[in-house]
Formats: C-alpha cells, structure tokens, sequence
C-alpha cells in the first residue's frame, strides 16, 4: 500500500539491543535482522552488560532470551518495566525464547514483555513483532502492581491487511 | 485485570518509533523476509557442525550430572544447553532435535523436578539426540525418530505432568 515503508528503509533506522547468552542463536537473530535492512544490532550475552549498553546507547527495541544467568531474561524485563530504576521504562521488548508453554507466556506478560515469541522462530514471525511494535504500539497500565504494555492484547499479534482500523493513526 | 490491580492508569506513550523509521511499516514484506530466508540459507553449511557444537554440550553437561548428580548445580546447566538445543535444532534442520530437546527440558526444568527423575531417562534424551544426528534423523516423519520421541515424551509426562 502507498505510505507504508519497507523493511529495508524503515528498519535502517532501528537500533536493535540483543540479549541472549547462546553466541549461536545471536548470529542468527543478527543474520535476520540485518536481511530486513537493520544493522544497528548491539550483542550482550547476559542482562548485566545489557544494561551497560542502554546505560550508553539509544536503543529502541530489546529482543531478549529469558534462559540466563545469573539474571534471567524475565528479571531484566521487571528491572526495565520498573519507572524507578528504568531510564526507558516504555521501551519495546521482545521474548524470544524456547518456552512455548501458556503458562509461560503468562508469565513474561505479566513481566511486562510487548510481544512474545518462541524458538525456533522464523524470519516471518520476527518480522511481525516488529512491524506490530513500531505500527500499534500497545497503551500502557499502571496499576499498584503492575506497570507494563496492556496484557489484554498479548493474543492479537498480527496485523495484516485485513485488520486496517487504525490506518489514519 | 483483577479487582486488587484497581485503579488502573492508561498511558499512551507518543510512537515516537514511528516517527523514527519515517512511517507506518508494510504489515507484510515478502522480499524482506525472502532476503532473511536467504541469508539464513547462505549460513547452512554451518548448520551440521554448529548443531554437533550444541550436542558436545549437552554429552559435557551430562557427564558433570553423572558425576555430580542431577541436583547439583550441573543439573541446571544441563537444563540451560538441552533448552538451548530445543531453540535451535529446528532452525538447524533438525526439528526432531527440538522435540526431544524440549521433552528433557520438561523432565528437568526445576530443582524439584530434577529430584525426582532417574538419570537413566536424562542419559536416554541425550543418547536419543545423539543418535538423531548421527543417522541424518532429521523429522518425526521417520518412523524410528517418531517412536523414539514419543516413548520419551510419554514417559517424562508420566514422571513429571503434561505440559502446563
């Protein structure tokens, strides 16, 4: 459609932060990201140097594993999501883990992830957690215990064509 | 949203991403993702040995169970490489390595878990794994690799519950 940007023009803006402790799986999170025309991707292998990236760079999505030590993925997000200790509490992230239960993804919901998705992943489905991230970005909550994306859209991933009530936006 | 969370304040942050990438971005793009499909195809040849780099984990973490025992600190290292494995074995052509991955994943996930399983069924997962690859087993479609996985499934849903 005429207005909406391609990946390769749209993504060399972004500034991707990726966390994950497994070198292999970054190469190929990176290979992915750099096929859709982002190649501003910082590496931490753990949450502490995560944290000492955004300390330093303007980041604008995290896409982070929940499966590390010593703090985990799900640890990082709270830490993230909390308004006193956060610089961005609002930034974007990205569970991409192999968790795939449903209690699981209750639970990075509860956390405060913005989009959820499991390994192995396709090129595919990246790509629609960051063209949905960027497109309709979801309302923020807060309430006394919780501070995070509304939880309530968690299931409603994809945007497509046929879903087009917020085009003027 | 649960009465306890109430009140609730909504917040619309400005999409100042959107006004950052310089618009709205195509809901689909096949050529993007054709260019991904590719650039993960260039890295194929990799795909064998960096697979065979993730089982000589699993075999090392293993050896440090057999050794030390499934509730020590080795179980948890063996939980982190087979759920490493379990992400990775279907990106890598193996999507049976994934299945048996994320069965022993599911038989020692937590420490309370890991008390209560033999390392028997552990040793059967990463020999099951092993044997996969060194047969060119790369789907359930084969008749071997399907019964071998659904014996473990079946027997790690009897140690530890079907998946929550």
């Amino acid at each position: 459609m005429a207005g909406e940007l391609p990946a390769d023009i749209a993504f060399t803006k972004l500034r991707v932060l990726l966390v994950d402790d497994n070198a292999a799986m970054r190469g190929l999170v990176r290979a992915v990201l750099g096929a859709f025309g982002c190649d501003n991707v910082f590496e931490a292998a753990d949450a502490k140097r995560a944290l000492s990236i955004l300390s330093v760079e303007q980041i604008d999505v995290i896409i982070t594993d929940w499966k590390m030590a010593p703090v985990d993925g799900l640890a990082l997000v709270r830490h993230l999501r909390n308004p006193e200790k956060s610089s961005n509490p609002f930034i974007p992230i990205v569970m991409l883990t192999a968790y795939a239960e449903p209690s699981r993804v209750r639970e990075a919901r509860d956390a405060g992830v913005t989009e959820f998705l499991v390994k192995p992943f396709s090129a595919e489905q990246l790509y629609k957690r960051l063209q949905v991230i960027v497109n309709r970005p979801r309302p923020f909550v807060r309430t006394k215990v919780f501070f995070g994306p509304d939880r309530r859209r968690l299931n409603n991933e994809y945007e497509g064509p046929e879903r087009r009530e917020d085009a003027a936006l | 949203m649960t009465q306890r969370e109430r009140p609730i304040e909504i917040i619309n942050p400005p999409n100042m991403l959107k006004v950052k990438v310089g618009g709205r971005i195509a809901p689909a793009d096949p050529a993007a993702i054709a260019r991904a499909e590719a650039a993960l195809a260039e890295m194929k040849e990799e795909f064998s040995d960096w697979l065979a780099e993730e089982v000589d984990k699993l075999e090392a973490a293993l050896a440090k169970v057999q050794a030390q025992g499934l509730t020590s600190e080795a179980g948890d290292e063996l939980f982190t490489v087979a759920h490493d494995l379990r992400g990775l074995g279907a990106t890598y052509e193996f999507p049976l390595v994934t299945r048996m991955a994320a069965s022993l994943s599911r038989l020692v996930e937590t420490g309370e878990k890991r008390e209560l399983v033999p390392v028997q069924l552990v040793e059967a997962h990463v020999g099951a794994i092993r044997a996969a690859l060194r047969q060119n087993i790369r789907t359930d479609e084969h008749a071997v690799g399907r019964t071998l996985a659904e014996e473990l499934e079946t027997r790690v849903i009897a140690l530890v519950g079907a998946p929550a």
